[in-house]
């Protein structure tokens, strides 16, 4: 039979045009299929410059009706009691246009949750298995960052191991992250850098090192912060050809279980085929379970679309005793880590606080304003407010329950006539249950820094961290895909998107999705 | 290289022979070597920095020297060679007279002739002290690569080297310097560095219409695959005149003189790799002599290139309907403006108050009346390092991984900065940004030779004359040494 091609990325986000691009290296024939277009960096700031809708990320984006983000109406509707809605793009790179390149590992302890702490799911793959993948996606992407510190918050040193150091160091402390440091430490906080996906003092891939635009959401305006198009970039410069404005819509079964086409949809409603050897379905945490399901594939377990999580959040905001001047370099910084990891995992969820550090002038004149406060006044009150604001926040982590569901909507469908998203969520008890104790710490740090407190939500956050939605294990009648995010149901067929991840920790899962699909090329390479 | 000339090839036994014999003698003197010669070793390589061989004898991410780098030429590509003393594949088997023929006079040891993209019109200056010194540093210094030469592939008649002996009768010049480069006066050694090692005038001076040095014009500025490599006579208006002494050491040193220029494309590879390894005392012999090089004027020019526009406070540039790209309206300069270059540079042009990154006024490239170098800055970005301190600005060319702009747009972006910033609109269609990306106007011999071989009729002299005189050494690498 002759293919189209040696293998078929469905998605060409971070995840999908990595593991397209290290297929391409090979020499391997190599499709992606793109829902939406493919945008220049400058159109997207300028349409952010020009949108009165500053705080919304998708906003700049191209939300066309033939490729809805997440915020199209009606895209997305929830039956649960929280409504998860994250900011899902769909354009070449996909939706780490807006990320803020945060590129955390996961912690041994995080792979073995349930034999450690004895809730939740094991990963069938152990973080040994993964260390070599992370280097080589930290090196992909370009990750700055410190590997002297203990990233668990348990006061070791240099952990979680690694056997490379950052590809590049990470910038200073600010001035920000020191002063609260020095107030905040002598409490027991035990802060950390994020790690970031940003050349810091020095290009990187063709990249120009920050410049402090403080940006990163919803746009880095001189493409300094990684995002996905880089890949998509590489991976045709490689020879990978990208299809876009090509909606797949359908997987086509075969003889002996394999996928054997898929079907895609292009904007003027023409509908294709294509056919290859192996497919990588990198669609996106949710858009991916949907085709599944739309398709009738690799469904066995019943478990696609179900086990879906977050790192539900929370977030205070205070005023505090002194100026600390947030905002310069990246939106995200520091983090405090003590509840990372601990014998407390047991009974409640762990957590990590996020130091914001965007330039605040936006909230905090919202607020002066609403105060009816105007003219001079409100000049001074801005730079006052601004450089005292302090803005943390919370990621929880959640465990997999299958009545935590996304399906392809019964009814509704979207412009192409393809079913929009249903989504059932309701935040697990055992992240419910370490709420107070955090709320308890905002207090403590906000007295700490002797702060007014300005809002405390009490709330539950989305955090755009999509996990479980195809879940990884070792047991085919409780998971979609092997440690090998391979389908059990067909041996062609992987699922490069952090939907695999089983056990969700309290860090951005991107880097983590990536060092997957680098893997997951690796093994289609040795085998096609 | 692996062609050789019939005419020489009767030689090739015994020439093997003599250099085997040279080799023995040598490599038998070095192996007793004395320090005198870890001293000469030291001041070849301190020769071949200045002389910037590693820039157009490296290829990206290659080994030092091994050769292999694409110059390219308005004849084709002319591709470096190894000069590592690998026997086999490098200049292992060149003796010292093979060696000084090569650079002084463009022939290789098997007799073919280089092309000028190997600057051995400026070479042929070097003395024979500083010769041996550049011999023994090659020899036992740079570690031998065994790498293949790539073959050089020019369009008829350029492929026949041989036609190289007609040129250099008329363009190699025979004075080499006398005295050696430890022992010249400051002014003859600021001279002996612009002219014979770090060859200036190869990108700065413009060339007649065979392609040879112009030397009424000495370093006046001229063209160059893409760029422009300025006019730096001591002109107030037109040249470099308004620079002091050390400005010209500063920029030398470290590429960038905060509210003048910045070194961009080959000048960028020239500080990186040659300059700022040099001592001060040479650099300020150097800047010396640039200096006193005569005024070349151009009456248009009203004021110094770097003097233009001032920073102006104007951080709301537009105002008017959100643009969005699903209702795309037409991009104008100033949008491309705001959203490729303001988020480094400022919306007022200041750039950082660190002038890390420049300011777009008082800027030679804005400033320029030539926008080649504006545009080819916008197409290739800016990439110097120079002690660990590394200087980038992004491509927004075809191979940018950040951001590709297109002909029109960059066209519409030029016009916006020259107008804003410089001397005033550029004035550029796409058609111009297309011929600068594609090279640079083609020389006017290589736009009509073939019109000229086949004008025979107008006599086989002519002809044969123009055919002589008809390279030239130009391109990216070209003009970094």
């Amino acid at each position: 039979m002759e293919y189209d091609a040696d293998v078929i990325v469905i998605g060409s986000g971070a995840l999908g045009n990595n593991a397209a691009y290290e297929l391409a290296k090979q020499g391997k024939s190599v499709i992606i299929l793109e829902a939406g277009k493919s945008i220049p960096r400058w159109k997207i700031t300028e349409n952010f410059r020009t949108s009165p809708r500053k705080n919304n990320y998708n906003d700049p984006y191209p939300n066309a009706a033939t490729a809805p983000t997440s915020f199209a109406k009606d895209y997305i509707e929830n039956t649960g009691s929280f409504a998860y809605l994250p900011g899902m793009l769909k354009l070449v790179g996909g939706t780490t246009w807006h990320w803020a390149a945060c590129a955390w590992r996961y912690l041994p302890s995080d792979m073995k949750l349930k034999s450690l702490y004895g809730v939740g799911r094991d990963w069938p793959i152990s973080y040994d298995d993964l260390e070599p993948y992370y280097c080589r996606a930290e090196e992909a992407i370009g990750v700055s960052g410190r590997s002297d510190e203990d990233q668990s918050g348990q006061g070791k040193k240099n952990f979680p191991p690694r056997s490379k150091d950052y590809p590049m160091p990470s910038d200073g402390i600010n001035y920000m992250t020191n002063r609260m440091h020095d107030r905040l430490g002598k409490l027991g906080y035990r802060f950390v850098q994020e790690p970031s996906a940003r050349p810091t003092n020095q290009p990187y891939d063709g990249r120009p090192a920050c410049s402090g635009n403080n940006n990163c959401m919803p746009v880095c305006p001189i493409g300094s912060m990684y995002s996905g198009d880089v890949h998509a970039r590489h991976a045709v410069k490689a020879g990978a050809k990208l299809l876009t404005e090509a909606t797949a819509f359908k997987l086509e079964k075969g003889s002996g279980n394999k996928i054997e086409a898929v079907h895609y949809r292009n904007a003027n409603g023409e509908d294709k085929k294509l056919t290859a050897r192996y497919f990588i379905v990198a669609a996106h945490g949710f858009e991916t379970p949907k085709l599944l399901l739309m398709s009738d594939v690799a469904n066995s377990s019943d478990q696609v679309g179900r086990n879906i999580m977050d790192h539900n959040g929370l977030a205070i905001q205070f005023l505090a005793d002194e100026p600390l001047w947030s905002g310069r370099g990246t939106v995200e910084e520091a983090c405090i880590v003590n509840m990372r990891d601990g014998q407390h995992r047991r009974r409640y969820a762990a957590s990590k606080h996020n130091i914001g550090n965007s330039v605040p002038n936006m909230p905090v004149a919202q607020r002066l304003i609403a105060q009816g406060i105007f003219g001079k006044e409100l000049d001074e009150r801005i730079r006052h407010d601004a450089a005292r604001w302090v803005d943390i926040s919370s990621m929880f982590e959640t465990l997999p329950s299958p009545s935590n569901r996304v399906i392809p909507h019964p009814t509704k469908k979207d412009a192409l006539g393809l079913p929009t998203l249903s989504i059932h969520y309701d935040v697990p008890a055992y992240t419910e249950a370490a709420k107070d104790i955090v709320l308890r710490d905002y207090r403590r740090i906000a007295a700490g820094m002797k702060g007014e407190i300005v809002n405390e939500t009490s709330e539950w956050q989305n955090h755009d961290h999509i996990m479980g939605s195809v879940i990884m294990g070792k047991n085919p009648a409780d998971s979609v895909v092997n440690g090998e995010c391979r389908s059990f149901d067909h041996h062609n067929l992987f699922l490069a998107t952090t939907g695999v991840i089983p056990a969700a920790g309290v860090v951005n899962p991107t880097l983590t999705g990536i060092a997957l699909s680098i893997r997951i090329a690796d093994i289609i390479a040795r085998e096609v | 290289m692996a062609k050789g000339f019939s005419c020489f090839s009767r030689l090739r036994p015994f020439l093997a022979m003599t250099t085997g014999l040279a080799l023995a003698i040598s490599t038998a003197s070095w192996a007793a070597a004395p320090n005198g010669d870890d001293a000469l070793v030291q001041k070849g390589e301190y020769l071949a920095k200045a002389a910037d061989c590693v820039a157009c004898h490296t290829a990206p991410n290659g080994k030092p020297f091994a050769g292999g780098l694409a110059i390219t030429s308005p004849m084709g590509n002319i591709v470096s060679t190894n000069i590592t003393p690998d026997s086999e594949t490098g200049i292992g088997h060149y003796s010292e007279a093979d060696f000084t023929r090569a650079l002084q006079r463009g022939i290789r040891k098997d007799g073919g002739h280089l092309y000028p993209a190997m600057p051995y019109t400026a070479y042929a200056g070097l003395n024979s002290a500083d010769i041996h010194a550049l011999y023994l540093y090659f020899m036992k210094s740079v570690a031998p690569v065994s790498q293949k030469n790539q073959p050089t592939k020019l369009s008829f008649p350029f492929n026949i080297r041989a036609l190289m002996m007609g040129w250099n009768l008329l363009f190699l010049p025979h004075d080499a310097q006398k005295t050696d480069f430890d022992h010249l006066s400051s002014f003859e050694r600021g001279r002996y560095l612009a002219d014979t090692l770090e060859h200036c005038s190869t990108c700065h001076s413009p060339r007649n219409l065979f392609m040879a040095e112009k030397k009424s014009a000495y370093l006046g500025g001229s063209p160059l695959g893409g760029w422009y490599a300025p006019n730096v006579t001591s002109s107030v208006n037109s040249g470099i005149g308004s620079w002091s002494e050390d400005d010209l050491v500063t920029y030398f040193k470290t590429g960038e003189v905060a509210g003048k220029a910045r070194a961009g494309g080959g000048m960028a590879e020239a500080v990186s790799n040659s300059l700022s390894h040099l001592t001060d005392r040479d650099l300020h012999d150097l800047a010396s002599y640039i200096k006193q090089v005569p005024a070349i004027n151009d009456a248009q020019d009203q004021r110094p290139r770097d003097q233009y526009s001032a920073p102006v406070e104007n951080t709301d540039l537009r105002t008017g309907e959100t643009i969005r790209v699903d209702r795309p309206v037409v991009m104008d300069g100033a949008a491309l403006y705001d959203n490729n270059c303001a988020s480094c540079h400022g919306g007022n042009g200041n750039g950082s108050p660190d002038q890390h990154i420049p300011s777009l006024y008082n800027n030679s490239v804005i400033g320029s009346a030539q926008a080649n170098n504006l545009v080819m800055t916008i197409l290739t970005g800016v990439q110097r390092k120079i002690d660990g301190h590394e200087v980038f600005m992004p491509s927004f060319g075809d191979q940018s991984l950040v951001q590709r702009l297109s002909d029109k747009e960059i066209a519409s972006l030029a016009n916006y900065v020259t107008g804003r910033f410089g001397r005033g609109d550029a004035h550029l269609q796409a058609s111009d940004v297309q011929t600068i990306r594609q090279g640079g106007a083609k020389p006017f011999l290589i736009r009509y030779i073939s019109m000229l071989v086949l004008m025979g009729g107008l006599g086989i002299l002519l002809v044969l004359s123009l055919i002589y005189r008809c390279f030239k050494k130009t391109g990216r690498k070209g003009a970094a040494s």
